[in-house]
């Protein structure tokens, strides 16, 4: 889910206080409302799964630990990735963060700068290097689609279409 | 809102006399524009005059395909009225804020039914093969007259015509991944090796054609076995033709249906617009757009959850948006082999 908690929150709540002052049955009303007490006060104190970002962030620093090596095999670096690879070299090493959103989001970035400047080097580095870099991001990117997926529940797409 | 329109409507017809309006609607089916439709009443003449209108107006919030374009729509809409393509027949267009708070159109209400993709069966929501078979026909043949269109001697070219060859395929990345750049909450790496793969990708377009953007099941009206009027042209623009066949062998449109968009298999929609157009057809000039029409598709949903997270837009339903995006992004990996 890309949108904020605090967001997600403030209208979820907001959508329920109007919807139910058109409740007309007295109990359903009073449900709505104790609904409305609840995430109010759940609100703050819920926040992303930390198990689930730590995956991913641990996923991602250890792909780059492994194309840090791939780029290093056999003594040289193509110099069209040398800074590449120091960047990612950095990251590997570094130390863990506590903001886990903030930390996958910056290495997922550098993913992105990973496949980018890939892709512009192809013409000067081997192909076997190109397509060993592409499989180790490619299996990152199958293996978080399919936690990513694994969260997400059945649409309600025609309940929500159908007024 | 109903007596503005009714202000509205006799502002712009005033041969009318007592002029009503009747089964006056706001529907909610679409997220993105304010759509309102009416049976207008009155009396010209001696005769009782009966029409309905449709008012599309550009919503007081963002909405889910970024910037609006009245006038576009409303002008190829104008054009298309001369031409075999189904497309309702247009009335009056203000840019201006002052009549109902923001710019909209006025379109002829055309009677029917929509079908929808929700139904449970293979079919659709078609009753039987035969009734899918007529329907998938004219799907296919009102494709084929909006891209046979001249739409430079119809004055379009206002829409921006592409440069030649993979220009028309690159200059539809280059848009959306401009729009990505916009609205990302959170960074995407799947869609940006997309992005990638789509630019080194590019194929050539047999010809530029106006593009319809979003056309499949639920946005074409049916009565009496016929599909008389194709609605929802906010995505309209100029391109290869192709592009409208990728969108509409998207899965979000089939589920796991073999009916590309619930009406006929692959092979068959390939060979009827081949048979229809003369233009040639190939699975990898089609994957390339189903890629970029996920991407598409993708991107409409973070434009989307941008939008709830902005505050810009309070509809919940938005904001569901915000992990339904996450289909696409299976789809893309699947044509790509990730």
């Amino acid at each position: 889910m890309v949108n904020s908690l605090p967001r997600l929150f403030a209208e979820i709540i907001d959508t329920l206080d109007r919807a139910g002052q058109s409740v007309t049955d007295p109990y359903a009303r009073s449900q709505v409302f104790a609904v409305i007490d609840i995430l109010t006060n759940l609100a703050h104190r819920v926040e992303w799964k930390r198990v689930d970002l730590q995956v991913s962030v641990d996923e991602l620093r250890a792909l780059y630990a492994e194309i840090v090596t791939l780029l290093g095999e056999n003594g040289t670096c193509p110099a069209a990735l040398t800074s590449l690879r120091e960047r990612l070299a950095a990251v590997a090493q570094g130390s863990p963060s506590d903001d886990l959103l903030a930390e996958r989001d910056r290495l997922s970035r550098l993913l992105v700068d990973l496949m980018k400047e890939t892709t512009a080097a192809r013409a000067q580095i081997p192909a076997t290097l190109a397509d060993a870099i592409d499989q180790q991001c490619n299996a990152y990117l199958r293996r978080q689609l399919e936690r990513d997926i694994a969260l997400v529940r059945r649409p309600l797409f025609r309940r929500m279409s159908q007024a | 809102m109903e007596a503005q329109i009714r202000t509205y409507l006799r502002s712009k017809l005033p041969q009318a006399r007592n002029l009503e309006l009747r089964n006056f609607r706001r529907h909610t089916e679409g997220w993105s524009w304010e759509t309102f439709s009416c049976d207008a009443h009155w009396q010209e003449d001696d005769r009782e005059v009966r029409q309905g209108y449709v008012v599309r107006k550009e919503p007081d919030r963002a909405g889910v395909v970024g910037k609006y374009d009245t006038f576009a729509q409303f002008t190829v809409l104008r054009a298309l009225e001369e031409t075999p393509v189904a497309a309702p027949r247009v009335f009056w267009y203000e840019l201006t804020r002052d009549v109902l708070g923001a710019p909209f159109f006025v379109m002829e209400k055309v009677e029917g039914e929509i079908p929808l993709p929700w139904a449970d069966t293979a079919r659709g929501p078609f009753a039987d093969a035969a009734e899918q078979q007529r329907i998938a026909h004219q799907f296919v043949q009102h494709l084929a007259h909006l891209h046979a269109v001249d739409w430079q001697a119809k004055g379009l070219a206002f829409l921006g015509v592409p440069e030649p060859g993979r220009g028309a395929a690159l200059q539809e990345v280059k848009k959306w991944q401009t729009q990505l750049d916009q609205v990302e909450l959170t960074p995407m790496p799947l869609l940006r090796r997309a992005l990638l793969w789509l630019t080194e990708h590019a194929p050539v377009a047999p010809r530029v054609s106006i593009v319809h953007g979003d056309y499949r099941l639920g946005n074409f009206i049916c009565r009496d076995g016929r599909i008389v009027a194709i609605l929802d042209w906010e995505l309209v623009h100029l391109g290869d033709p192709l592009e409208d066949l990728g969108w509409i062998c998207l899965r979000p449109w089939r589920g796991r249906s073999p009916y590309m968009a619930s009406l006929l298999e692959r092979t068959a929609l390939y060979r009827l617009y081949q048979s229809l157009t003369g233009i040639h057809v190939t699975d990898e000039h089609i994957r390339f757009y189903e890629v970029l029409g996920n991407l598409k598709l993708a991107v409409i949903h973070l434009t989307a959850a941008k939008a709830f997270e902005d505050g810009s837009n309070t509809d919940v339903r938005i904001a569901t948006m915000g992990h339904h995006y996450i289909f696409m992004l299976k789809h893309i990996a699947e044509l790509l082999g990730i």
